[in-house]
């Protein structure tokens, strides 16, 4: 690498932390917006960069990762940061949906939280995506765990600000609290088993240390606190239940941010330590009694979360218990360790993270409009905000997975995976889920079309700022659907190196 | 291992599920928040005792002979932890102070079924 | 210059936004509405002499790496959909300002979605009729199930909403759990999902596997309406008669049976269709569908109601001839697309005007209507001819390949389905004209405030009596339908 990118992995997280510090100080005003939208913006801007740049080098060579130790201490003693493919797209992802959603939330930030508060809450945000993308970047497993916390912590404080809409913000924020802090603990003891069993911290270390080693109790009960913890951060069935209060209560722009970003970020976790740490050499990564319990759950998320989501009284409501689902078909993807499978399951955290963010700040557009997701405020949505309703209708049709949006390509290869790896009942799982989230779509497009207008008031108009992110996100999910070799090709490859073993 | 290692390793299981317990069975918010604390106060004492050498010294480095000194790492990681546990506690507290703002009472119990009463209303 | 098969589905792109931005301007987008479907059968015209040629053209929308792509390519059996479809939708559109004026008023509501979703459906028409594989085939298919939806529920009613549900439940269920899984395993075990003469299947399956696609293929088609999944249309009644005309006649219906057919002659390939036990076990549900549809067809006091039964029989001639797979039946299914659309569109357009005119739905109501309404239920006879398959009328032809098709197959028990279904309409259909012109119109037999009725409004009789020409002049000069059929045929030994 020459000098002047030789610094670029630092400053991903580097630039989100220095704004979210100086947030408090100079973030009075429209400043606090400037600021973050401008620190996102420079982030989605390394991490694009430094993503062409691996993916080029990786075309050449593969596999290939850049590994920056920090404060010059090298591995396995230092800290390093290590990203190959998989961290460059996901890390790009993550800062452009946080660019995306602080470009929208100007309003809805002004909207929603108290004027004395907004210098605290761009603070919040920017360091809550701090932690996202260093968990994304780095490669030492404490490491993980600290900017985990970071990252859920300043969730916790986020959801809360919902409070002025509606107090259960609160409630929501414990809850989540509680559960969250348990799940990393888990996760911290996980790490503590693997430390007391390899003696280093090192994700690459670990992995090579544990191929020597035969695999004891230790390593499977770390192994078991990790996917607990993961499972409870990334809201797998039945660990999910923190998830539909937290994502409907807090203001908009945090809800479209979380929906389209922590979610992933807790399934990378499982990507990573499952298949860079825990995965032996020649065999599976994870066992057959494995899969079988995960896909239960799996199973279980997608049909109890779409047929959950159909019985919602609001669309926030309805837009999470849908995250239940399509977060079923990800990580059903990511457990049989097919190529094609797990190509589509990062396909698809890339195509949700687009459809279901684009949806998300389509009700926060309902919310700073018309106050309320509730549907029985939406009747006659179609006449009333017509451009709304068919962003709505758009992602809608995304998360059905119909051809001509990017929501079928994912889903194509989640099926081509599970079928060619001898999962059947799974493949038809997916694909139920598809003809379920017809039903969800449906009902609001039942209420938006079929209903007479209804009378609740419209306020404010419609800022330009606020449409043009929802029209980029929900138009790439169209133009995805249609041209999707570029992003196909980086997934694959990221697969490849996942399954690989990561160096 | 040692008589001592034995004793800890059963201590911090219990200790982790006296935390758990006090977390789901008890209804007042700040006792919750206590028992996440205890819950993780026990993991602490895991990565403490893996460092433990027999007949380990403190990690200070000293002239003459070599000496077994005990592992200073867990300690570090342990420093970082408990910091981690006490912004999680601080922002529990203050999202309590909320709560008790809001809606008068800290007994989860009681707080259900305000909020079942509300939907009930609303809907 | 625009590639022409790109061309034939941006024209109707165009076609579905100029009514939203032309809404202020009600006779410039009165003024499009016609020039567009015009402009779309001289770009279909243009490519015709290619099609008679034999030649294909290609345009590749996207790439999708590993074999997969969105593609259209020209093909006989696509050009003869097309040809019904650009044909076809010049006269609905007339015929839908006759109707919906006569009925709501010239500012009748919603009627930008309306041409919208008129112009929508047209174009996945289009794509699917120019479709170079599976995966661009699915794409247009759920894109016309999506788009049609709209104009199902289009009076916003109750009825209309429940039909809808039905209607997306059954043509969504099917194509996702059925069809997309066809098309998943096609892809796994050939490798391609191409569209080639003769097939991709032989060779690289086998006889089980075979089997299980075509099952899946044929049922996950739920817009041939092949039993047990023909409920929708019937239900899809409540919607304008307009709508009805297009979605029984030109569009979705075709849409169905051209797939169908696709599938029998360039993906599975005939000689591997005739050979399956997968295709014995659809062609028997086509053949059931035919008789139990035409008997049920005699129940149906509605006129629309029996029309739309008569639908389904008919559209499962062309499922039966697909799943025979031999030479003339395909070349009898090929043929009919177009024999049946121009018969049953006319019939639809008759029906449509004579409730425009009179308010009169119901069958014992058309006494005597012939009177009244001369030039409307001559048509209707001229359709009925031709969609029984009885000369002088367009339709022998089609159903005149489709009996030689059941006799080369040896298929003896469908051939005596396909006559004893046509004798069967014999009484549910032609008793209406006959009635109509030789029976005493019944003094209650006029719907209150209607009972002086003349002819329906010009812009309902021009395109009813441009399809009855069709009808007729088709069964002289069958022409270019014949040679795209025969070349359909040809592409198959």
């Amino acid at each position: 690498m020459n000098s002047e990118t030789s610094m670029l992995p630092v400053l991903i997280v580097l630039i989100p932390l220095v704004g979210g510090v100086l947030a408090p100080i100079i973030g009075r005003g429209i400043f606090g917006w400037l600021l973050a939208l401008v620190t996102t913006g420079a982030a989605t801007f390394v991490s694009g960069t430094l993503l062409l740049y691996i993916h080029a080098q990786n075309t050449l060579t593969p596999p290939f990762a850049i590994s920056y130790p920090l404060g010059g201490w090298p591995a396995p003693h230092g800290i390093e940061l290590k990203i190959d493919l998989l961290s460059a797209l996901l890390a790009t992802l993550v800062s452009g949906m946080g660019f995306m959603v602080t470009l929208f939330s100007r309003q809805g930030v002004d909207d929603e939280i108290p004027a004395d508060r907004r210098r605290f809450f761009w603070s919040l945000w920017l360091l809550a995506i701090t932690g996202l993308l260093g968990i994304l970047i780095t490669g030492d497993a404490f490491n993980v765990y600290v900017l985990l916390e970071i990252s859920s912590l300043t969730i916790y404080g986020l959801i809360a600000m919902g409070r002025q809409r509606n107090r259960q913000a609160l409630t929501a924020a414990l809850n989540y609290l509680v559960l969250g802090s348990v799940g990393a603990s888990f996760i911290l003891i996980a790490i503590g088993l693997l430390y007391a069993k390899t003696g280093t911290l090192n994700m690459a270390d670990i992995h090579a240390k544990l191929l020597l080693a035969p695999v004891d109790a230790t390593v499977l009960t770390a192994r078991a606190f990790l996917l607990a913890g993961v499972a409870l951060k990334m809201a797998l069935f039945p660990l999910h239940l923190w998830m539909p209060a937290a994502y409907s209560t807090a203001p908009s722009a945090v809800a479209a941010l979380l929906a389209a970003t922590a979610t992933k970020v807790g399934i990378y976790m499982g990507m990573r330590f499952i298949f860079s740490v825990f995965a032996m050499s020649g065999g599976a990564a994870l066992s057959d009694a494995n899969i079988l319990i995960i896909g239960i759950c799996c199973g279980a998320a997608i049909i109890f979360g779409s047929l959950s989501a159909a019985r919602q009284p609001s669309l926030s409501l309805l837009l999470a218990y849908s995250s239940v689902a399509q977060i079923g078909y990800i990580v059903v993807g990511m457990t049989v360790g097919h190529i094609d499978a797990m190509t589509g399951s990062i396909l698809h955290m890339v195509f949700h993270a687009l459809i279901k963010g684009g949806l998300f700040l389509c009700a926060g557009i309902l919310i700073y409009r018309l106050g309320t997701t509730r549907l029985e405020d939406l009747a006659g949505l179609g006449q009333r905000m017509p451009w709304v309703s068919g962003a709505i209708v758009v992602g809608g049709l995304g998360m059905i997975g119909i051809p001509g949006t990017a929501g079928f390509i994912s889903k194509f290869y989640l099926l081509k995976g599970l079928i060619l790896s001898g999962h059947p009942v799974l493949a038809g799982l997916v694909l139920i889920g598809s003809v379920l989230a017809a039903i969800y779509t449906w009902r609001f497009v039942e209420v938006a079309y079929l209903r007479p207008a209804g009378d609740t008031p419209l306020r404010n108009g419609l800022p330009f700022e606020k449409f043009l992110p929802v029209l980029l996100l929900l138009g790439a999910s169209i133009y995805l659907g249609l041209q999707p070799g570029a992003i196909i090709d980086v997934a694959h490859d990221a697969a490849q190196q996942l399954l690989g073993g990561s160096p | 291992m040692s008589l001592f290692e034995t004793f800890n390793s059963i201590a911090f299981v219990v200790i982790m599920m006296l935390g758990l317990y006090t977390l789901i069975a008890r209804q007042n918010l700040v006792k919750k928040t206590l028992g996440l604390g205890l819950f993780q106060t026990g993991i602490f004492l895991m990565y403490i005792t893996l460092g433990v050498r027999d007949g380990g010294v403190a990690p200070i480095l000293q002239e003459g002979a070599p000496l077994t000194y005990t592992n200073p790492l867990p300690h570090v990681l342990i420093l970082t932890a408990i910091v981690v546990s006490l912004s999680t506690m601080a922002v529990a507290l203050a999202l309590i102070i909320g709560v008790r703002e809001e809606y008068g009472t800290i007994e989860a119990d009681e707080i259900a079924t305000i909020d079942r009463a509300d939907a009930e209303e609303g809907a | 210059m625009i590639p022409p098969l790109l061309l034939a589905i941006l024209l109707p792109a165009l076609g579905a936004l100029l009514p939203w931005l032309l809404k202020p301007m009600r006779p410039m987008r009165d003024l499009f509405n016609i020039l567009v479907p015009v402009g779309l059968i001289a770009v279909v015209l243009s490519i015709l002499p290619s099609a008679l040629n034999g030649e294909t053209l290609e345009f590749t929308i996207g790439d999708l790496g590993s074999g997969l792509s969105f593609a259209l390519a020209l093909t006989p059996l696509g050009m003869i959909y097309a040809l019904v479809a650009a044909s076809l939708w010049i006269l609905n559109t007339i015929y839908s300002y006759g109707y919906m004026h006569g009925l709501y008023g010239k500012n009748f509501e919603g009627q930008e979605r309306y041409w919208c979703c008129f112009a929508m459906a047209i174009l996945s028409a289009m794509g699917i009729a120019f479709s170079a594989n599976m995966l661009t085939l699915f794409l247009f298919y759920e894109v016309m199930t999506f788009s049609t939806w709209p104009l199902v529920t289009h009076t916003r009613k109750p009825e209309a909403k429940r039909s809808g549900r039905i209607y997306l439940g059954i043509l969504v269920g099917s194509s996702t759990l059925f069809m997309l899984t066809a098309t998943l395993l096609t892809w796994v075990w050939t490798g391609t999902l191409d569209f080639r003469e003769g097939g991709i299947l032989s060779g690289s399956t086998t006889a089980g596997q075979a089997a299980i696609l075509i099952l899946l293929f044929f049922f996950g088609t739920g817009k041939t309406a092949i039993f047990p999944l023909h409920q929708w249309l019937p239900n899809a009644m409540v919607a304008p008669t307009p709508v009805s005309a297009l979605l029984h006649a030109v569009a979705v219906v075709k849409a169905g049976v051209f797939t169908v057919l696709k599938i029998s002659t360039e993906l599975v390939g005939t000689s591997v269709m005739q050979g399956s036990w997968g295709a014995e076990v659809v062609a028997w549900f086509a053949a059931g569908t035919i008789l139990l549809t035409s008997i049920i067809a005699l129940t149906r006091p509605e006129l629309k109601a029996r029309l739309a039964y008569s639908t389904i029989g008919q559209l499962n001639y062309i499922v039966l001839g697909a799943a025979v797979a031999f030479p003339m039946a395909i070349e009898g299914g090929a043929l009919h697309i177009a024999m049946h659309a121009y018969g049953k569109i006319t019939l639809f357009f008759a029906a449509g005007a004579i409730y425009v005119a009179s308010h009169k739905t119901r069958v014992d109501q058309l006494d005597g209507i012939g009177k009244r309404m001369p030039w409307t239920m001559t048509a209707f006879m001229i359709g009925s001819i031709s969609t029984l398959g009885l000369p002088p009328m367009g339709g022998t032809w089609s159903k005149w390949l489709l009996c030689v098709g059941m006799i080369e197959a040896h298929q003896w028990a469908f051939l005596i389905t396909l006559l004893l279904s046509t004798l069967l309409g014999l009484g549910y259909l032609l008793p209406i004209p006959i009635r109509a012109f030789f029976a005493k119109e019944k003094p209650d037999a006029g719907v209150t405030g209607h009972e002086d009725h003349g002819e329906a409004p010009w812009a309902c009789r021009i395109p009813l009596l441009l399809s009855s020409a069709a009808c007729l002049v088709l069964f002289f000069w069958p022409g270019i339908y014949a040679q795209l059929a025969k070349m359909v045929e040809g592409s198959t030994s």
